[in-house]
């Protein structure tokens, strides 16, 4: 079992890196650090985390237990080692990119996650703003093939925290770009600011927890452009800063969806499984349509603005190149 | 128990980011300074958006009539930011006159259930509740609309 005083550490440490967002705000006000706080975003941030400390603890007992019959029917034992420890790091969060990637990827479990991406600003509270309902979309269940593999939980468990804390520093506008070698092999606030970017080049990218390796992998990087600034939060924001409408309202859009009269199963199948964005008129937009569209735009502006170079006439794109 | 301090310590930090912003006066208010700038930040989430805008009388918010019969757009300020919608067929509920120059636009949107346009030009105000009101869901809701207005 991991030292409990290790497990302990990583708990305070979690509470302490608290104390970076009124740090960081302070000094984005001074204009010392590009940071943006808007009171009302930051304050519905804390009521979120509140809501969702409550839910996560209370309903832990689910993850634990499936955790813990997966454990008991292990296929062999994971010695409790230096290099174990590495592995399960690893491991996890390669576990991570995956239910990450699947939190983005269809709308059912988006609604749990959507919420991480509904704020229009990016700062160190952004973190603060988690889902209430991870306990009960389903997804605990990738938390069983390191357990059953035969990894101690508690000691995926300890890296399943240090995870979310290396994830804290990253959501910050205040650190532009990291060094080379750094941003190819780590997340970085460069990458996660694309993450929670709603602009369609961005959509649906970098899914990393720490290690960048897994979307170079499957294909799901795309680096932040000096030319494109990032515009963050959904596709569709909010327009209310209540915690509790931040949090479900997803399902309630779901819902609505389904209760559609007139649609067949396939189609209410789609609305619930299908990607965010996805509808049975095509009178919504995906991630892949609203590329689509952003791409045919940006040709249509390309063409014109050769067709203006070569008549003479201004256009900002012949002068910026 | 367990879940006493982490709780506890977002208390605290609530209250800290709090007296934080009181004491420097941030000041959360973003204003348009016309329809162009207007449809300028709805292009922003519709890019190809074709219409005219009607700013509000608190310039924290615009309605649009978008081209070609597409519905109406809607543009408020969430904070330092904009919120937009396409409102169709069924995106409202009900429209109310309030306070003599206030529509109260209830829709069908869990994450946005209500939005708030003063309106001061009456001509302007009549006929946007006359247009959201043909959008809103229901009969009743629509006879409301126009009873109210009346």
């Amino acid at each position: 079992m991991p030292d409990a005083t290790f497990v302990t550490a990583v708990g305070i440490a979690e509470l302490l890196v608290l104390l970076l967002i009124p740090i960081e705000l302070v000094l984005a006000s001074r204009g010392w650090i590009r940071a943006e706080y808007d009171a009302r975003d930051t304050l519905a941030n804390v009521a979120v985390s509140i809501g969702s400390i409550f839910f996560w603890g209370s309903f832990n007992w689910i993850l634990l237990g499936v955790v813990a019959v997966a454990y008991q029917h292990r296929l062999a034992d994971v010695p409790f080692t230096w290099w174990s420890f590495l592995l399960a790091f690893v491991l996890e969060d390669f576990r991570y990119y995956w239910w990450h990637r699947i939190g983005h990827r269809s709308r059912w479990f988006w609604a749990s996650h959507v919420v991480h991406h509904s704020s229009q600003h990016f700062n160190l509270s952004t973190n603060l703003r988690q889902s209430w309902t991870s306990q009960f979309s389903g997804l605990i269940l990738m938390g069983v093939p390191l357990a059953y593999v035969g990894f101690n939980p508690a000691l995926v468990g300890v890296a399943f925290g240090l995870n979310l804390l290396y994830q804290f520093w990253i959501h910050t506008e205040a650190v532009d770009r990291m060094p080379r070698w750094f941003e190819w092999l780590l997340n970085t606030p460069s990458h996660h600011r694309v993450h929670h970017a709603s602009n369609p080049r961005y959509l649906d990218a970098n899914y990393a927890g720490v290690f960048m390796i897994w979307d170079r992998l499957f294909g799901s990087f795309v680096a932040e452009q000096d030319d494109e600034p990032v515009r963050y939060g959904l596709v569709e924001n909010l327009g209310t800063f209540n915690p509790i409408r931040i949090a479900l309202h997803e399902y309630f859009g779901i819902a609505r969806d389904l209760l559609r009269k007139g649609l067949t199963l396939a189609q209410r199948i789609g609305y619930f499984f299908g990607p965010p964005g996805w509808s049975h008129d095509g009178s919504r937009g995906t991630t892949a349509d609203l590329r689509a569209s952003e791409q045919a735009r940006r040709q249509r502006s390309g063409h014109h603005a050769a067709e203006a170079d070569a008549s003479g006439e201004f256009a900002p794109t012949s002068v910026l190149g | 128990m367990h879940l006493l301090i982490p709780i506890a310590a977002n208390v605290v930090l609530a209250i800290v980011l709090m007296a934080l912003f009181l004491s420097r006066r941030t000041v959360d208010g973003a204003r348009l300074a016309d329809g162009d700038e207007a449809l300028r930040l709805y292009r922003e989430r519709f890019p190809d958006t074709t219409g005219v805008a009607t700013v509000t009388a608190d310039r924290q918010g615009a309605l649009i009539a978008l081209g070609h019969g597409a519905g109406i757009g809607l543009l408020q300020r969430r904070g330092r930011r904009w919120t937009a919608r396409k409102l169709g067929a069924g995106d409202i509920r009900s429209v109310a006159l309030t306070g003599g120059d206030t529509l109260i636009i209830s829709l069908a949107d869990f994450g946005w259930p209500r939005a708030q346009l003063p309106i001061a030009d009456p001509e302007d105000r009549a006929a946007w509740l006359a247009g959201l009101g043909s959008l809103a869901t229901t009969s009743a809701a629509r006879t409301a609309t126009v009873s109210t207005h009346a």
